[in-house]
């Protein structure tokens, strides 16, 4: 409570620019105010909560004079209990047929399901649905579990069915409201008196980290995911020091307290199976460190689960900065794991941008700090995302490859690089979106458009969401550049969003794509294409690139925006010779 | 002012910190008199707020008929000396 004021204080009462929280929920979710301010600035995004009417869900969203549909919110959380709107449930389950039980249950889902679609219908701001969870019992029969036909099972078929349905719905996710509860425990969460008193949520030390697992979903909603785990080696892999204790001497295993090594090792795996890449910045000796990777029969992460490895004797902040150039991301995506608290600060001092995990003093505790980074919080993968640290691992040997050549022509044709492209449909949505969302550098206007916006220019006579995917010779590179253009009117068109993914830069892509994009404005009947660059603290990179592709710019110096032009008539853009083109996935 | 403050039992300064942090209120602000009717945020749900930070504060657990009294600053210290606090 105290903080909350606090923080409210140094913001001068307004919420101003925070993204705000809208939460319709069967129960007091008001008592949450507080901490949901306090662990959503701790965690980094805040946000402000807004509370529907106690209890009420399709009348708020279906009122037009509501301050849900006055001012809508960024995100939205329906948060319904079970034992809130159907109290008998359980009673009933007890003399009633599992089919009657699982129709009750089915008619809870498919009321989520339609506010969801509701919900939809008014704003395409990000939608958190609580699941179902047995939370209130009054019919705690402790040998529940022999029944097949059980309350508990079928709830659990009922929060499937949730998923499932939901995962139909652009931007609509589920909270896990369950894994909220058994995170804090059944003992501690009920506090009978608050509940029968104000119908609180739950206990009051619940609040915490009950809004805690709240404010992370939003902000992995909200926010673009970190993309690159930086890990130092001795202390933080392994327990022992490589340099003192040699290749036999460092521990890890099965046995402590290389057994806690073997697990963070686990957990790092598991981030990199799930999309992150994962790095090395480690002050070694890089002979040291390749013969562990190789040859250490105990260790989980081997030489090729890294996009980078520098083992030197370099300040650790200059080794952070090397791996983002190298890996073409930003450093602030960057998330620094070390055991040192010297080399944290060093990198905190240097760069601030950097998320630098504080790890507790005790190497037992390691692994719960790593694996709660909410940073690390991210909804559904894609198949890009699972990819993505293999399509690194290409990069490497791309890279190598380039070495070989004089000419980048030479080079750029070795790479027999092959591009489809099309326009936005319902397989390729969900990857623009993203992009759209998280692509900082090679981004001319840096417009976010929400999944919802893009879905309906997509649809729209009067815009095109296109797209460009590349492979080469060492794989698929995926779905990497994004164009959407806009009519202005009869014979100008507008590119409103130009970006590209950083890993296929430098190899005339965005020539391409251009020239793709300037076919779609002449088969528009457009004959004038139009096309801004918004600077930002990020995307200096293409400051030029419409001048290079041929456009003329119009001399606007007021500097927050540059507009150029281009007359697709008199100056047709040609497709670049070292990319070879097919419109085979064309929709 | 200062004089006051300490003039004031430590039981009492307890109180006069936790109602200024539940409703809101710079602490020099909050007087034995504060009370439901001249403070906007004393409303219900602030009342179980209110509740909740007494328990903590004091390890007392406070029932729900005397939650309903606690509707000022005098009344709070009244039910909480009851308590043997």
């Amino acid at each position: 409570m105290k903080r909350a004021n606090e923080l409210r204080e140094k913001r001068g009462e307004s919420a101003e620019g925070l993204d705000r929280l809208a939460v319709l929920a069967s129960f007091t979710a008001d008592f949450m105010a507080p901490y949901i301010s306090v662990e959503s600035s701790k965690i980094g995004h805040p946000v402000e909560p807004w509370f529907g009417p106690f209890s009420q869900f399709e009348q708020v969203v279906l009122d037009a004079e509501s301050e849900f549909n006055v001012s809508p919110p960024q995100i939205v959380w329906i948060a319904m209990r079970l034992e809130d709107v159907d109290p008998m449930l359980e009673i009933d389950s007890l003399s009633a047929s599992r089919a009657d039980v699982s129709k009750r249950l089915e008619a809870l889902t498919a009321r989520l399901v339609a506010l969801a679609k509701l919900v939809r219908k008014g704003c395409d701001a990000p939608i958190l649905i609580s699941n179902l969870c047995l939370a209130d019992r009054i019919s705690p029969d402790i040998f529940a579990a022999n029944d097949v036909d059980a309350l508990a099972f079928l709830v659990v078929e009922a929060n499937l069915r949730l998923a499932s349905e939901l995962a139909e719905f652009s931007d609509t996710h589920i909270f896990d409201y369950c894994a909220a509860v058994n995170e804090c425990g059944m003992l501690r969460w009920d506090d009978p008196k608050l509940r029968y008193l104000a119908r609180a949520p739950a206990a009051a030390q619940c609040l915490a980290p009950f809004s805690r697992r709240l404010a992370r979903s939003c902000a992995a909603l909200l926010r673009p995911a970190a993309k690159c785990i930086v890990v130092d080696l001795d202390n933080t892999l392994w327990a022992g020091v490589l340099g003192d204790d040699g290749v036999g001497g460092i521990q890890i295993g099965d046995d402590y307290p290389g057994n806690i090594y073997k697990q963070i090792q686990g957990a790092l795996l598991a981030l990199r199976r799930r999309g992150f890449l994962l790095a090395i910045a480690s002050k070694n000796d890089q002979v040291l460190v390749d013969e562990v990777l190789e040859t250490h029969p105990e260790m989980l992460l081997r030489a090729d689960d890294f996009a980078s490895i520098l083992a030197n004797w370099k300040p650790k902040f200059e080794s952070l900065k090397q791996i983002a150039k190298e890996l073409n991301i930003g450093v602030d995506s960057l998330v620094f794991i070390d055991d040192n608290p010297v080399e944290r600060a060093e990198v905190r001092a240097n760069l601030p941008m950097v998320h630098v995990v504080e790890l507790p003093p005790q190497p037992y505790l390691y692994l719960q700090t790593i694996v709660n980074i909410p940073e690390f919080d991210r909804p559904r993968l894609l198949s890009e995302d699972r990819q993505r640290a293999d399509m690194y691992v290409h990069q490497k040997a791309r890279q190598a490859h380039e070495e070989q050549f004089e000419a980048v022509e030479d080079f750029l044709s070795s790479l027999e690089m092959r591009a489809t492209y099309g326009c936005c449909d319902s397989r390729t949505i969900k990857r623009i979106h993203q992009l759209v969302q998280k692509t900082n550098q090679f981004n001319l206007t840096t417009r976010r458009h929400r999944l919802e916006e893009i879905r309906r220019l997509s649809l729209s006579e009067g815009a095109r969401v296109c797209w460009l995917r590349l492979r080469d010779r060492f794989g698929d590179q995926g779905l990497v550049a994004v164009g959407i253009l806009r009519r202005l009117d009869d014979t100008m068109w507008e590119v409103d969003t130009f970006l590209m993914s950083c890993r296929v830069m430098g190899r005339q892509v965005e020539h391409a794509f251009i020239s793709f994009l300037a076919e779609q404005a002449l088969d528009c009947g457009a004959t004038m294409l139009r096309a801004i660059y918004l600077p930002t603290a990020r995307n200096h990179m293409v400051a030029d690139l419409y001048p290079r592709l041929g456009f003329v710019g119009a001399n606007d110096s007021s500097e927050k925006l540059v507009t150029f032009t281009l007359d697709l008539a008199k100056q047709p853009l040609i497709w670049p010779e070292v990319i070879s083109r097919s419109n085979a996935e064309k929709s | 002012m200062t004089e006051i403050t300490a003039a004031r039992s430590d039981l009492e300064s307890r109180v006069f910190r936790i109602v200024g942090e539940v409703f809101g209120l710079p602490i020099e602000q909050v007087t034995m008199q504060t009370n439901h009717d001249t403070v906007k945020t004393w409303d219900s749900l602030n009342l179980i707020n209110l509740l909740m930070a007494i328990e903590v504060e004091f390890g007392v657990s406070i029932d729900p008929e005397e939650a309903t009294e606690l509707l000022s600053v005098e009344l709070i210290i009244e039910v909480l000396r009851e308590k043997k606090i």
